[in-house]
Parts: structure tokens; C-alpha cells; sequence
């Protein structure tokens, strides 16, 4: 995979990202920071989804569906690899 | 620990050079009661979709319009527009605050009389009336506005043959100085088939004409308009006065003052940019107050305001079905309700609030219907915070032309409730069921119902 296209991401506490490999600016709300920045560290699907579970009143299951659809929207918008497990290996 | 509340993970695009117009707060509320009764708990018991209306707003709403007019000039009627909406619950508190009914066919006549409305207080307009109903609303006294020539020659046939004279107005249409200039209703003053109508009517000696009406449009943002009307209306009537000595009792300038709905092309929020009542009002009072009637020889001015008294009364809630993205990546959510439903989508961006309070951040929606149909879309666009199946979306303001417009397609008609003054909550119309709807058809006898098996 490669990682180098993070490098490139700025992302900050309060939500605010930089591309600074396209200039284009964003805002994220709580729950998408927490998974860009899981992504960023490195963590695959399954692991985000548990800490999502941890941290805020969710289910388990409504995590891995709302982080997997958010993942593949990342790729669609060109934030993240296309090679980004997006976690639906975990599911088959 | 306590747990925080979840959001559903969002990211928004800032747009190139502008500032970010999204994040946080933009000004989305939700909206868990209605006149201090729980959404949520209407839904379970009368389903969803659901259509929620106010009789406390609907009595606040014509008292208001009764004193902007009533303050301002001496002898106002207002007479409920039924197509606006007529169901008998909301007919009723119209009736109830003294309104006439005004009503433009044969079935909506027979509406009006049986929600207690005397003939003699109905104003039967529209361009077609079947002969027996003008021969009933004659006999009843009722206010017939003539709406083209046939017409009258029917009427004054009927007279005849009733051996006595009969009574009537004139639909009139006029340049307001609006577009578009309705000239399908009625006979055209400016080039003079209005003033020859009159006359023609004269000649016959068996009608007296006693009223004008216009109804020059409907969601008229602009008050002028109105002057112009009244004005114009107010002209012709001391005009057919002087030359033909008919008394013209009543001045009828139809509806059309805006709700405070958002039409698609307006660019700020009606509710902040629509012209209060008071406005049209006052340019309607002064144009007939100083138009040269004598002080006893005032006509009534008759209103058939319709949107403006009934869509901010009228909620519809309605569920989340799903989320998705479409290929572009816009947010979609789909609901409950289409177009066939709301039909009033077409024209207006009503305001979506969500039930429960979502303090998320929100993001470029489109809300889809339920129908399988390229057309059926609720918003085409607005900023909501990211929701789940099941979660409740109150639309407002829908009361008017809704329940009236509303198609029987792909999915039937929901139920329609009533919030009381002393908060009781009443369903006045039944959500309707196939076995219902297919009550009025039959099968000829030649036609095998073998379900698709094979010969
Ligand atoms: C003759 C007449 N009167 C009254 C109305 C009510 O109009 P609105 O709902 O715009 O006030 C209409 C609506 O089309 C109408 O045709």
C-alpha cells in the first residue's frame, strides 16, 4: 500500500485537513478525525471501528458499517489509496 | 466512563476561495413537539408518513387576517378557498371563525353544504358548472361568478325559465402588472369585454349583476399588484354603477398572498422575505377606500385567501428509509414520502427538521421519496446533519394544496391528524389501504385471473 499519500495530509485536532498534495482544504466532523487519524497511524478497519465503539455510544456493528462506507467515500475523493482495506475483507 | 454521542463520520469539501459556509450551526433545529405534543408519539400511533395540522395555528392565522383587514376596512368576508384544503376538519374551523366558503365545482359545493355551510354563504366559482349545479346554487341564493358567456346565457336561460330574476358577479381578469397575467378566467377588463359583459347583462334584464371578482394569481410576492387590482376592480364597479345602475355589493379579489414557504427560485428563506398580510392589507384597503365609492356605498371586500391561512398549520412527518451516495458523492437520504405525497416539492424548498436533535455537522443533502421514479425529489439540495433509518423529519409548511393535490400512486395516501386547542390529538382522515382504493373497480368476466400461470 502506499503510505506515502498520507504524508501529504495535514490533520488537525479540531477537524481541518490540508491536502497539501492538492490544496484542497476540508473539514471533519468528530467521529471522521478519529478515523483519518487511525488511518494515518496506520490502523486497519477492524481496530478503528472498536475504537469508535470504545470512545462513543455506538454499537460495534453500526461502527464497522459507518467507518467502511466512510473509508471507501475517502477513496472516491482521493484522500486515501484506493488499496486502503476498507474492512469488507474482514467481513467475507 | 461515560460514553460520547455519536455522529456519523463526515467530511465536507471546502469550496475553492470561499469561505467554509458549512460547519457547525446552520440554523437546522429539530423539532420534537408540535404545540407541545410529541412527534414521535403521533407517528406511533397514526404511522408514517403523517400529516400533523395545528388548529391552534389555523385559528391564530385567520384571526390575524381578519384584523390586518379588519382594522383597515369596514366591511371584509373571507371565504375559505376549499382546493386549498378540504378536509372537513379544517373546513370546519375556517366555518367555525366565520368564514364563507368559496368553491369552484359541484362536488367542493356539496362539501361546503355538508359541513353546514348554507347556500347563501357560497361563492361558486371555476370555469365550468354543470347546469343542474347552477340551477342548485341559484335556487339556493348562492354567489355565482360568471366566468365566461355561455355561462351567462345559461344563467339567464335558468332565470327565465324560473320566471324570475336572478343574481350574479363577474369574473373578471386584469393586468396587475404581474407575470404571468392569467386571462384564461373570466372577461378581460383592459379590452373592454368585461364592460360589455356588464352591458350584455343589462340588456337581458333578468340577471342583476352585484359582484366583481379577480383572482389575479397565487404565492404574489408583490403587494402593488394587489393596488392595481383593487384599483381596477374598484373603477369598473363605480363604472358599470354609473352607466347600468347596478349596485356592485361586493369587490372579490380571489387568494394568492404567499405562505411563508420558500418557492425554489427565491433566494432568501420565505419566512423572512415574504410580505406580511398586513402589507397586502393595507394596499388593498387604501386603493378601494379612495377609489370615489360613496362612504354608504362601500362595497364588501371579499378575500378567498387560501395558502397563506392553512401551510404554516400543516406538518408532514416522515421517516428515514436510508442513506446513500450517489456516484458524484453527494449525500442522498431517502424518505417515506414522495412527490405524490408532497406535492407541493414541485415548487417549494420546505424546511426539513429532524425530530431528535442532531447537533452534528451537516452536510449538502438530497431527500429522496419512496416512489421508484426519477421526478420523486423532496430537496433537491439543503444542509442536514447526517441521519438514520427510522430517524423522524418534520416538513414545514405543507397545509396547503397537500391533501388536496395528493396522488394515490405507487404508495397510498397517509393518515392526517389533528393537534386540538387543549391538545388532544385526532385523526381526520384515515391512511387509505389497497383494499380501499381498489373498492371502486371490477374485473369484466372475460378476463381470466390465472395469476400468471402459464395456458
Ligand atoms: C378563484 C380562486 N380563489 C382563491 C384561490 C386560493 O388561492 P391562494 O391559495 O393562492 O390564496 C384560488 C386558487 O387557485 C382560486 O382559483
Amino acid at each position: 500500500m502506499n503510505r506515502k499519500r498520507y504524508e501529504s495530509l495535514a490533520l488537525s485536532e479540531n477537524g481541518f485537513l490540508f491536502d497539501t498534495e492538492t490544496g484542497f482544504t476540508y473539514t471533519l466532523n468528530e467521529t471522521g478525525r478519529d478515523i483519518l487519524q487511525d488511518l494515518i497511524k496506520g490502523d486497519g478497519p477492524q481496530e478503528i471501528a472498536g475504537r469508535l465503539a470504545e470512545i462513543y455510544d455506538v454499537p460495534a456493528e453500526t461502527a464497522l458499517n459507518d467507518s467502511t462506507l466512510f473509508i471507501n467515500y475517502l477513496k472516491t475523493i482521493n484522500l486515501v489509496p484506493q488499496d486502503e482495506d476498507n474492512g469488507t475483507a474482514g467481513h467475507e | 466512563m461515560e460514553k460520547k454521542r455519536y455522529e456519523r463520520p463526515a467530511i465536507i469539501k471546502h469550496m475553492g476561495g470561499l469561505a467554509n459556509k458549512f460547519g457547525k450551526s446552520q440554523g437546522i433545529r429539530s423539532k420534537p413537539e408540535i404545540d407541545n405534543i410529541r412527534v414521535d408519539d403521533i407517528v406511533r400511533e397514526f404511522g408514517s408518513p403523517v400529516f400533523i395540522f395545528s388548529e391552534r395555528t389555523i385559528r391564530k392565522n385567520i384571526r390575524g387576517a381578519a384584523m390586518s383587514f379588519g382594522a383597515r376596512y369596514p366591511k371584509v368576508r373571507f371565504a375559505w378557498s376549499y382546493k386549498t384544503n378540504y378536509l372537513d376538519a379544517v373546513c370546519g374551523l375556517f366555518h367555525d371563525e366565520g368564514c364563507w366558503a368559496e368553491v369552484v365545482s359541484e362536488h367542493e359545493y356539496d362539501m361546503a353544504l355538508s359541513n353546514g355551510v348554507p347556500g347563501n354563504r357560497i361563492i361558486f366559482n371555476g370555469p365550468y358548472k354543470p347546469e343542474w349545479s347552477l340551477v342548485r346554487a341559484m335556487k339556493d341564493g348562492a354567489q355565482i361568478n360568471i366566468d365566461h358567456h355561455d355561462e351567462l346565457m345559461q344563467i339567464e336561460a335558468i332565470a327565465r325559465r324560473n320566471g324570475g330574476p336572478a343574481k350574479a358577479g363577474l369574473r373578471i381578469n386584469l393586468d396587475a402588472g404581474i407575470h404571468p397575467c392569467w386571462d384564461r378566467f373570466g372577461f378581460n377588463l383592459e379590452n373592454g369585454e368585461a364592460m360589455d359583459a356588464a352591458r350584455r347583462i343589462k340588456t337581458g334584464g333578468i340577471v342583476n349583476l352585484n359582484g366583481l371578482h379577480a383572482h389575479i394569481g397565487t404565492f404574489i410576492l408583490d403587494p402593488s399588484a394587489y393596488r392595481a387590482q383593487a384599483m381596477k376592480l374598484a373603477s369598473l364597479a363605480i363604472a358599470i354603477e354609473k352607466e347600468l345602475g347596478f349596485r356592485i355589493e361586493t369587490i372579490d379579489i380571489g387568494g394568492g398572498f404567499p405562505s411563508n414557504s420558500t418557492l425554489h427560485e427565491q433566494y432568501s428563506p420565505g419566512e423572512d422575505s415574504n410580505p406580511p398580510i398586513d402589507a397586502y392589507a393595507e394596499v388593498i384597503s387604501s386603493a378601494l377606500l379612495t377609489a370615489g365609492f360613496s362612504p354608504e356605498r362601500l362595497p364588501t371586500l371579499v378575500l378567498e385567501t387560501g395558502r397563506a391561512l392553512i401551510d404554516s398549520a400543516g406538518y408532514l412527518c416522515a421517516s428515514v428509509v436510508a442513506n446513500k451516495r450517489l456516484a458524484n458523492g453527494t449525500r442522498a437520504v431517502i424518505i417515506d414520502a414522495g412527490v405524490n405525497t408532497l406535492f407541493t416539492s414541485f415548487w417549494y424548498r420546505h424546511n426539513v427538521y429532524p425530530v431528535e436533535e442532531k447537533n452534528g455537522m451537516v452536510e449538502e443533502t438530497v431527500i429522496y421519496g419512496p416512489l421508484c421514479m426519477n421526478i420523486d425529489v423532496i430537496r433537491p439540495s439543503l444542509r442536514l446533519p447526517s441521519v438514520y433509518p427510522g430517524d423522524l423529519l418534520v416538513l414545514h409548511p405543507v397545509g396547503a394544496y397537500n391533501v388536496t393535490q395528493w396522488l394515490q400512486f405507487i404508495r397510498m395516501r397517509p393518515a392526517v391528524v389533528m393537534i386540538g386547542l387543549d391538545g388532544q390529538v385526532a385523526g381526520i382522515r384515515e391512511p387509505e389501504s389497497v383494499e380501499y382504493m381498489k373498492k371502486m373497480e371490477s374485473v369484466p368476466s372475460w378476463i381470466k385471473r390465472n395469476g400468471g400461470a402459464a395456458k
